[in-house]
């Protein structure tokens, strides 16, 4: 409009002002104060809203236009950031018309200040949404359609996981009492290799369920009192038999100042320990394994633990390493045909981990070996409730007295547990020629003797005592523990005199089993 | 003894920022549902001569560390305060004063409940112990209300607002076009926002409120269509310590509206 001369003589007049330019803008021009209350309205949203000017100008808020949600959602997010950051852009808010229909809209508004940097106005510019709103519609649907189906799919693993596992746990109790019958040498061996199969494919079943349960986020985390020790000392010693068979040494170490008892999920815990330790000692062929607890912090009833896991074994390339902890990976295609196992382990761990608010770290060099760590914040509970009440209930083997020849802190620590639980008195020695002269000096009731003690004196240990000149004392039952029957000849613990065998690790029902039946029954 | 670990881990977690005076008595802001610490950035400045200023965001908003969200710790308001205490243990704040916005304001009442003797004070913006109307009580919405915010959230989360700007823009290889466009203050995970919300606008703590020995300030908004007068009113009834202020400022965030006036509010509580 400036230069008239430019417009073609035969063209007629053009009314463009900016007013008309205002007023039937293809999208809604609003301004208003501060706190929100109209100045001025164009007609592109009077038409699109049903309403007359004298309606809104001076008498509504523009919040007052929005759904009750909508109007929340004004007050906690598009009001603060209006004043923030002086703009906000694209917000997608519900207007509602004169005759209750409800107009999706973008809006896009901008704070002007005046030269003091008060609030002045607030400009809107408001975009009809309505046919963005069904692509959207259309894309939630889309997207909560897969979600159903996903979880339709994790219910159905847990589901056949579940199925699964009921049978197995018979296949599995069943090779459990068929181990404590008379066998032959032969039997023997073919029931470990039941027992052995059928262990590894619940462990399978349950990565499975367990796997599943993290993806569709039903796995909770209980909280309740454990003792770290006897966790971590349970999980060695469950995993002390592989590393004995490979000559691999696995060591514990427990700070001293850990609690006694934490707070927390013990078994989600000792999954984690299970997995990371179970891969140090199959990953390793030479060397040690050592598992370490340290108390890195205490903060009120908070404690902060560090789990580390250091073997020597074959490590981790530096390439491979951010990829092990994916689902379903291990590092390398071949690791899984010489080493086995499914790589479901080390993704489980990781989120289990996760779900305890912190992260596995792991350092590794190749044939150097790798330390996997985690940092776990957990409560310490409120000094013990008198836990008598429990043990005077269930003390079957009350006042037993029982001696424990073993030379390992770790079987020690799980085979005194169990017997204190089940109210038996046992006393430690840590040789053969300690046991001999336990046994002479004092009357026990059962000995239970490892076969694995240095020099294997466990095995002379039971010929002395069987030669003892007391009758009384020369005849108490012995029970061997040893992880495998390569550690001794055959004939050997059959000359030797034991009463029985108990394998390792030692299976709580199995020891108790064994134990009571060789009590002599009171008069 | 502080324990280093414990110290960065809750710093890492919620993102904490102090300023002001170290030795001074500590002041830890809480924001509200839907903004990070940045609600407080005109408030928080007036207080660094005398205070110590804890600034922090809850789990899910700012910049907080998104792996430690836990649905089921922080499926209840008593997951965010037993944040807020591991923060004040972890900085060794004793006897702080806590300012709390909005939701955070029943999140201070909660941890002042659980650690009775933790807090100095309390300062209570705009609070709310129970959204819903209920019988006689006025909570200001009804459950349809809070389902049509949950939906609001969706589509504004679902959209092209923030998190496709780029797209939109075309120009994937000028980012800053598609930053220009984003909000950049008070970001918060969809997810944990849309959870964060149904805890918040669900809760119920009027049975909380008598219980609190901690002095309290109110200070309630005029026409704030969160926290409606008549709610502010029944706090300042139910808790046994408090000293309501109304203030001239509108809505629902005078914290950003009219940071004058509720620094000075704060100011005389003190």
């Amino acid at each position: 409009m400036a230069d008239e001369t430019e417009v073609p003589p035969s063209a007629a007049p053009i009314e463009e002002t900016a007013e008309e330019l205002y007023e039937n803008a293809p999208c809604g021009y609003l301004s208003a104060r501060p706190d929100g209350t109209l100045l001025r309205v164009n007609r592109t949203f009077l038409a699109w809203t049903g309403y007359r000017q004298g309606e809104l100008v001076g008498r509504k808020r523009f919040q007052d236009l929005l759904s009750p949600g909508g109007r929340i959602y004004h007050e906690t997010h598009y009001a603060p950031l209006l004043r923030m950051q002086g703009s906000v852009r694209e917000i997608a808010v519900d207007i509602e018309c004169a005759d209750g229909r409800r107009l999706p809209a973008l809006v896009n508004s901008v704070l002007y200040r005046d030269a003091a940097g008060m609030p002045l106005v607030i400009r809107t510019t408001v975009f009809d949404a309505s046919s963005r709103k069904e692509y959207e519609r259309e894309l939630l649907r889309a997207r909560q359609k897969a979600e159903r189906a996903d979880k339709l799919k994790a219910d159905f693993i847990s589901m056949i996981s579940h199925e699964i596992r009921t049978p197995l746990s018979a296949i599995i109790g069943i090779g459990h009492l068929l181990a404590a019958t008379e066998l032959t040498a032969a039997q023997q061996k073919y029931v470990r290799i039941l027992r052995s199969s059928s262990e590894s494919l619940m462990g399978l079943v349950n990565d499975i369920l367990d796997f599943s349960k993290i993806e569709s986020g039903t796995l909770t985390l209980e909280e309740r009192s454990f003792d770290p020790r006897e966790l971590v000392y349970g999980i060695v010693y469950g995993l002390q038999v592989k590393a004995n068979e490979k000559g691999v040494a696995l060591d514990v170490s427990v700070d001293e100042r850990i609690p006694r008892a934490l707070l927390g999920d013990p078994v989600k815990i000792g999954q984690v320990l299970t997995n990371l330790i179970g891969n140090a000692v199959k990953f390793t062929q030479r060397g040690s394994v050592t598992v370490g607890l340290k108390l890195e912090g205490r903060d009120g009833d908070v404690a902060a633990i560090r789990f580390r896991v250091v073997d020597t074994g074959i490590g981790i390339a530096a390439d491979r390493l951010p990829r092990i902890f994916d689902d379903y990976t291990q590092a390398s295609y071949d690791i899984g045909l010489k080493y086995g196992g499914t790589g479901l382990g080390l993704g489980i761990s990781k989120k289990l981990v996760e779900r305890h608010g912190s992260t596995i770290e792991v350092e590794s060099a190749p044939l150097r070996g790798s330390t996997f760590s985690f940092l776990l914040r957990l409560k310490v509970p409120p000094p013990a409730a008198p836990e008598e009440a429990v043990a005077a209930r269930r003390a079957p083997l009350q006042g037993l007295r029982v001696l424990v020849a073993d030379d390992n802190d770790v079987n020690v620590f799980v085979v005194n547990g169990l017997l204190r639980k089940w109210g038996a008195e046992p006393d430690v020695v840590v040789n053969g020629q300690e046991a001999v002269e336990r046994v002479q000096a004092r009357e026990y009731d059962v000995v239970l003797m490892d076969l694995h003690m240095p020099g294997g004196d466990g095995l002379a240990a039971t010929r002395a005592i069987r030669a003892l000149p007391d009758p009384g004392r020369a005849a108490v039952p012995i029970i061997a523990v040893s992880g495998s029957m390569r550690m001794a000849e055959p004939h050997e613990i059959d000359g030797a005199g034991f009463t029985d065998f108990v394998g390792k690790p030692v299976n709580p029902d199995v020891l108790f089993t064994k134990i009571s039946r060789y009590l002599v029954p009171a008069p | 003894m502080i324990a280093m670990d414990v110290l960065e881990t809750v710093t890492r977690r919620n993102n904490v920022r102090q300023s002001g005076r170290a030795d001074g008595k500590a002041m830890v802001f809480a924001h509200g549902f839907g903004c990070d610490q940045n609600m407080w950035r005109f408030v928080a400045p007036a207080f660094e001569k005398d205070y110590r200023v804890v600034l922090f965001d809850h789990v899910g908003a700012g910049r907080s560390d998104l792996a430690a969200y836990s649905r089921a710790k922080y499926d209840s308001l008593q997951g965010y305060a037993d944040d807020v205490l591991d923060l004040c243990r972890a900085l060794d704040l004793r006897r702080p004063i806590f300012v709390g916005h909005s939701v955070s304001a029943m999140i201070g009442v909660l941890a002042a409940l659980k650690e009775p003797d933790r807090f100095d004070r309390l300062v209570l913006v705009g609070p709310s112990p129970r959204y819903i109307n209920d019988g006689d009580y006025v909570g200001g919405f009804t459950r349809e209300d809070i389902e049509g915010l949950l939906e609001s959230l969706d589509s504004n989360y679902l959209g092209w607002s923030s998190a496709m700007a780029p797209v939109i823009m075309g120009n994937p290889e000028r980012p800053e076009l598609g930053t220009e466009l984003t909000n950049s203050f008070c970001r918060t995970d969809p997810q944990i926002a849309s959870h964060f919300a149904r805890v918040t606008f669900l809760s119920d703590n009027r049975a909380d409120l008598p219980k609190v020995k901690t002095r309290s300030l109110i200070l309630q908004c005029a026409d704030d269509a969160i926290a409606p007068a008549a709610v502010g009113e029944y706090v300042h009834e139910r808790m046994p310590d408090t000293v309501l202020v109304r203030m001239k400022a509108t809505g629902h965030c005078p914290n950003l509206s009219a940071p004058e006036e509720t620094i000075a509010a704060i100011k005389a509580f003190l």
